[in-house]
């Protein structure tokens, strides 16, 4: 199969501020929880170097019935009130500062309105000029969120159908996308770059191939995506293929500036204004290419099974337009 | 300690008390022996299903992009492994494991309500049954064991795996909640005289503990079960967002179910580690009152956590750092526990025969889970690693380290006790060491993956992940587990080929099951053990009958005894009180529990005939059930005995104990009320009339009338408590069952009137939750007071303290219950 060439990045070689302080968090408990492993691990050696080896059939009751010392309790409350308490509060304090610093958005974050659905990530963006989804103008995209590197975004997840949870491990921990609610995630990637998410909340039949990637710029390059990502699609073709096109992908999908007149425009499935430029389909399943998309189009569900895109019939020249239209989407 | 039988095994206290013979006998068995005994059986079976399910997900995940199973196989083996191991193993098991043990331990012959022992058997069966049925329908349960709603609800789930799901696992909480019940009453008021509440086994405090956290627990579960059932049934909506519900509530009822569930697995197994340490020790627990102290403190504190499972879902800071302190402190009470066992080991220079290999595994490998515990605890850590594989490692460290290992260990050290025969130790370390070995192999990789990003319940994942040798080492180690636990399993299938002889006492341990034969008499105990020390059998002079409670203890002891007999202790320090009666076998709990799954069969095949049948069928087996166990117990079905017949101390615990369930139910709603009054910003929906207050003041006085009047009945019943059936208040019980039907109407009556409609909006679905309940209390007292009434007729000696006892309970709780809604319903629309 063809795949894309990026693997899912470590939480512990972080990219993204909010992950480099968990990973700081991480390597504090990590560190200490030596401590009571080596600490057991020792008692638990020495009880076992002086057990007793005479054979199974001692049976005699033991000498001492009643015990009720003094050292009994003292070890017990060492190791088992004291030690505990000394190693949870350094735990504790940094646990309470990693939360406190965490990345935060206010009035003027970029923000970017992340949609779970089974099993793709609807995206909107404000239009360029804007920060605030509710400032005015947005447009849809699908599946890569593009994000500017070195500045907090904020995303606002919701939920089309079941509980989805957005995760890129390089940058931050996840947050859960349910219906009927409103979660907000602050993140910030330190530095340009392409990173692996994925849903980390069960979601039904297609949970296991329900990815995207995070493509952080520098500042210019993220205006200038911006800008052309925003644009209406150009597409300059012959009215029958057209025709033909609305009919089989716009019944679900929005191409922006086309079919406008179309009463059967829809955004149940990704928006389709720029696919060309994406570098994977299906949810970041496979990679975008001419033979990946006629493999996509032929038979979805082989690709990617439980996906809400249906079995079209396309085939030889029909199928074969499809896939020359939506390449020619940049 | 006189261990032998006393007069051959035909004597008639062996014949009063042994199984009957042939299927009819062995399908009316009620004894703590033969029902625990299939608990655990039934559980071991049900973990080989669950196991064989692993094996199938760790052979599609061994390499990337497996097409061993399909992404729907994978989806329904993770449901069924999770259900399995938790619904229909684990809880099972260690409920079963405390029935086999806590009468011998405590020394009594029978667990209090033997019948209602047998139906919970039979409910736990029928409940498994039912969600493998699943299969035969075409449509097997894949939402997970969590079974978060959208996912399980009727739009994203339309097949009927998610029924046989809820309505299976819904029994088997039932199930669960009977035994707990029994096993509750048990510990405080069947304990062998002289046994003080300071000289209870550790492991029978666990159970207690036990059995109080399911009692507690499961309810949640319950009210969720039923809340997503009806909306799949009947179009309520609790849990659609688009209609006032909320998802979220759904997780917050599970959890609050969920995570003391883990410590309810946990916490027996503190009781078997307890056991085997001080035996192979040879030395009295060091720090007793810490121990139990810690386990109850653990019970407790358990009820606080259940928010850290929901840490991702974008709840407050500030509230999960309460929820993220709470599970830190439990910290505490394990270091506590695992010192305790330290320093008794340390103190008494061990033997380490296979059951104390077990124990050491445990420490080893429970204290890896925990610690990975805590680091989940940490709010940041866990937005990391929640739902990757590094919970996947957690838990089943603490489980099958914190769970598996003391009951593999609790097996080696009381199979001799069930056999007498001890099992053979060579095969047992080949089982221990394996299992140790796959367990850390199937399962240590699973934290790096887990940071690496690998997230649950994916059914593959790619070449490019970097995650093949993890995965492949990780189902290396899983065969290698299975086989470890196979090596266990045909131990105990060659038992009388290896196992040696065993005899009463193979390991010298201080406690009283010791005492009984192996394996045990159907009486358990001829002579009552009467006990003077924590450890019975390491006392001087051993359990013998001291003077006082001599006499007692030789008439129950006699051969020519036809009753079940028991001696009805005092709680804290289990002083004689009175003899009690326990019913003889019967077929009425096995056809209760047929009944019962009637209605749900119905449910499933949607034939509302087989649903009504089944209810009438249901009602009908227990007022025969009621009929003969009242028949059987009454007086002149009693021999003359020093002390007063009856089982009072145990009926008023057992009444106390059900205001648990009662109040958690109703907790349980009242919660769901105030989260989504609290969340929904339409709430009622615009146009709904608010309820008037004016009818609910009139419920609840109506329901407090009733409790009241019991109350005066209770009190005539209680004058002279020998008075027949003709002395019956009839008066005042045709009062109360006036005042009840009349609760009743007005409870029908509001719902008729109250404007809303319960499959509109979750306003509508959650007044109708609440006042159906009411109703439901309500035609309880009423049917108990008819069969009461109806039994009396029969000049059955019904109308006795502890019949009024249950209905005053009941009235007294519904008159709390009606009180509690009328509130809410009331007030709560109007303020929020």
């Amino acid at each position: 199969m063809t795949t894309h060439a990026l693997s899912i990045g470590s939480a512990l070689d972080p990219s993204g501020t909010g992950a480099s302080q968990i990973t700081d968090l991480w390597w504090v408990m990590f560190w200490l929880s030596l401590i009571p492993i080596v600490i057991v691990g020792a008692i638990v050696v020495a009880i076992l170097l002086r057990r007793r080896r005479d054979s199974p059939g001692a049976t005699h009751p033991p000498a001492e019935t009643s015990v009720s010392e003094r050292s009994d309790r003292l070890i017990i409350l060492l190791g088992g009130v004291v030690l505990p308490i000394l190693l949870l509060i350094p735990v504790a304090v940094v646990a309470v500062g990693t939360a406190s610093e965490r990345v935060t958005a206010d009035d003027e974050t970029f923000e970017i309105g992340v949609t779970g659905h089974q099993f793709w990530w609807d995206l909107e963006y404000p239009s360029p000029g804007s920060n605030r989804l509710d400032d005015g103008e947005t447009f849809r995209t699908a599946n890569e969120i593009h994000i500017p590197a070195g500045r907090p975004v904020e995303f606002r997840l919701e939920s089309e159908d079941v509980n989805h949870s957005l995760w890129v491990p390089e940058l931050d921990g996840k947050t859960d996308l349910i219906p009927g609610r409103t979660n907000r995630l602050a993140i910030q990637a330190d530095s340009p770059g392409v990173y692996q998410g994925l849903c980390a909340e069960f979601c039904g039949l297609g949970h296991a191939k329900m990815r995207f990637k995070v493509i952080a710029h520098e500042e210019e390059e993220f205006e200038e995506w911006l800008e052309r990502e925003s644009a209406p699609a150009d597409l300059e073709v012959d009215a029958e293929s057209l025709a033909e096109f609305g009919d089989s992908c716009a019944v679900c999908h929005d191409v922006r500036g086309l079919f406008e007149e179309r009463t059967f425009r829809s955004s149940f499935g990704p928006d389709l204004t720029h696919f060309a430029s994406r570098r994977t389909l299906g949810a970041d399943i496979i990679s975008n290419t001419p033979q990946g998309l006629a493999r996509w189009i032929a038979d979805p569900q082989g690709v990617k099974p439980g996906n809400r895109m249906p079995h079209l019939g396309l085939e030889g020249d029909e199928l074969n337009l499809m896939v020359e239209l939506l390449g020619r989407l940049e | 300690v006189n261990p032998e039988p006393g007069g051959g095994s035909q004597d008639k206290l062996d014949l009063s008390w042994r199984m009957r013979p042939g299927v009819i006998g062995w399908l009316g068995a009620v004894n703590h022996k033969n029902i625990g005994m299939r608990f655990v059986v039934t559980g071991l079976t049900f973990m080989a299903i669950g196991g064989i399910l692993a094996l199938l997900m760790r052979t599609q995940l061994a390499v990337p992009e497996n097409d061993f199973l399909s992404a729907q196989r994978f989806n329904e083996a993770f449901s069924l492994h999770g259900t399995t191991m938790m619904f229909l193993f684990a809880v099972p098991i260690v409920g079963g494991v405390g029935m086999l043990l806590m009468p011998l331990m405590i020394g009594t012959r029978d667990l209090p309500y033997p019948r209602l022992n047998a139906f919970g058997y039979w409910l736990y069966l029928l409940g498994g049954i039912l969600l493998y049925a699943s299969f035969f329908a075409g449509s097997v349960p894949d939402a997970g064991w969590f079974a978060y709603v959208p996912l399980s609800g009727p739009e994203f789930s339309p097949g009927q795996g998610m029924d046989f799901w809820l309505l299976g696992v819904t029994l088997t909480e039932i199930s669960a909640i009977i035994g707990g019940l029994e096993l509750m009453v048990a510990f405080l008021v069947r304990r062998a005289p002289g046994m003080s509440i300071n000289r209870v086994p550790v492991f029978a405090w666990s159970i207690f503990v036990m059995a109080a956290m399911i009692v507690a627990a499961f309810p949640s579960l319950v009210v969720g079960s039923v809340m997503l059932e009806s909306d799949r049934l009947f179009g309520t909506q609790f849990f659609n967002p688009d209609a006032g519900g909320d998802p979220l509530l759904w997780q917050h009822l599970f959890w609050f179910f969920g995570h003391p569930e883990v410590y309810i697995l946990l916490i027996p197994a503190t009781g078997i580690v307890s056991a085997v340490v001080v035996t192979f020790s040879r030395r009295p627990l060091a720090g007793y009152t810490y121990v139990v102290a810690s386990i109850i403190a653990i019970g407790l504190i358990s009820f606080g956590l259940w928010v850290h499972h929901m840490f991702t879902t974008g709840l407050a800071l500030l509230g999960l750092t309460v929820f993220a302190a709470a599970s830190f402190l439990i910290a505490i009470p394990s270091g506590v526990l695992i010192f305790a066992w330290l320093a008794t080991m340390w103190k008494g220079r061990p033997s380490f025969q296979t059951p104390m290999l077990f124990v050491l595994g445990f420490l080893i490998v429970f204290i890896l889970g925990g610690i990975t515990g805590v680091m989940v605890a940490a709010v940041p850590f866990d937005w990391q690693v929640h739902d990757s594989y590094f919970i996947v490692a957690h838990f089943h460290y603490v489980l099958i380290g914190g769970m598996l290992f003391p009951l593999f260990g609790g097996i080696y050290y009381w199979f001799p006790k069930w056999s007498g025969r001890i099992l053979d130790e060579r095969l047992g370390k080949w089982s221990f060491w394996t299992m140790l070995a796959g367990i850390n192999l199937a399962f240590f990789p699973h934290h790096i993956l887990g940071l690496e990003g690998m997230p649950r319940r994916v059914f593959t994942y790619q070449v490019t992940d970097g995650w093949d040798l993890l995965n492949m080492l990780s189902t290396i180690g899983a065969f290698v587990f299975a086989a470890g636990i196979a090596l266990t399993f045909l131990n105990m299938a060659l038992w009388r080929r290896l196992g040696s002889a065993a005899g009463t006492n193979p390991w010298g341990a201080g406690t009283l099951e010791w005492a009984a034969a192996s394996p045990p008499e159907s009486f358990n105990f001829r002579t009552l053990p009467v006990v003077a020390g924590s450890s019975p059998l390491w006392e001087p002079d051993g359990p013998g009958p001291a003077e006082e409670t001599a006499a007692l203890v030789a008439e129950l002891s006699e051969v020519d005894v036809e009753a079940r007999e028991v001696i009805e202790t005092t709680a804290i320090d289990a002083r004689p009180v009175s003899v009690a009666y326990l019913a003889q076998p019967s077929l009425w709990p096995l056809a209760a529990a047929l009944t019962l799954g009637l209605p749900l069969v119905g449910i499933l095949a949607d034939q509302t005939w087989v649903v009504t049948a089944g209810a009438a069928l249901f009602a009908l087996s227990l007022i025969g059930w009621a009929g003969s166990t009242v028949q059987q117990t009454a007086p002149d079905a009693r021999p003359e005995r020093s002390l007063p017949a009856g089982a009072d101390t145990a009926n008023r615990w057992l009444v106390t104990f059900m205001l648990v369930p009662l109040v958690a139910t109703l907790g349980a709603m009242v919660f769901s009320y105030l989260l989504l009054a609290g969340e929904v910003p339409d709430w009622p929906p615009a146009g709904t009339p608010l309820p008037e207050a004016a009818v609910g003041v009139v419920g609840a006085l109506v329901a407090i009338a009733a409790f009241a009047g019991n109350l005066l009945a209770l009190r005539s019943a209680s004058e002279d408590p020998s008075r027949g059936p003709d002395a019956t208040p009839r008066l005042k019980i045709v009062i109360v069952s006036v005042l009840t039907a009349f609760q009743v109407g007005i409870a029908a009556f509001w719902m008729a009137s109250i404007g809303a409609s319960p499959v509109e909006h979750a306003y509508g679905s959650m007044v109708f939750a609440l006042l159906t309940f009411q109703l439901l209390m309500g035609l309880t007292v009423l049917v108990i007071l008819a069969v009461a009434g109806w039994l009396a007729t029969w000049g059955l000696p019904v109308w006795r303290r502890q019949s009024f006892s249950l209905v005053a309970m009941l009235t007294g709780f519904t008159a709390l219950s009606w009180t509690v809604v009328a509130v809410l319903l009331v007030v709560a629309p109007r303020l929020l």
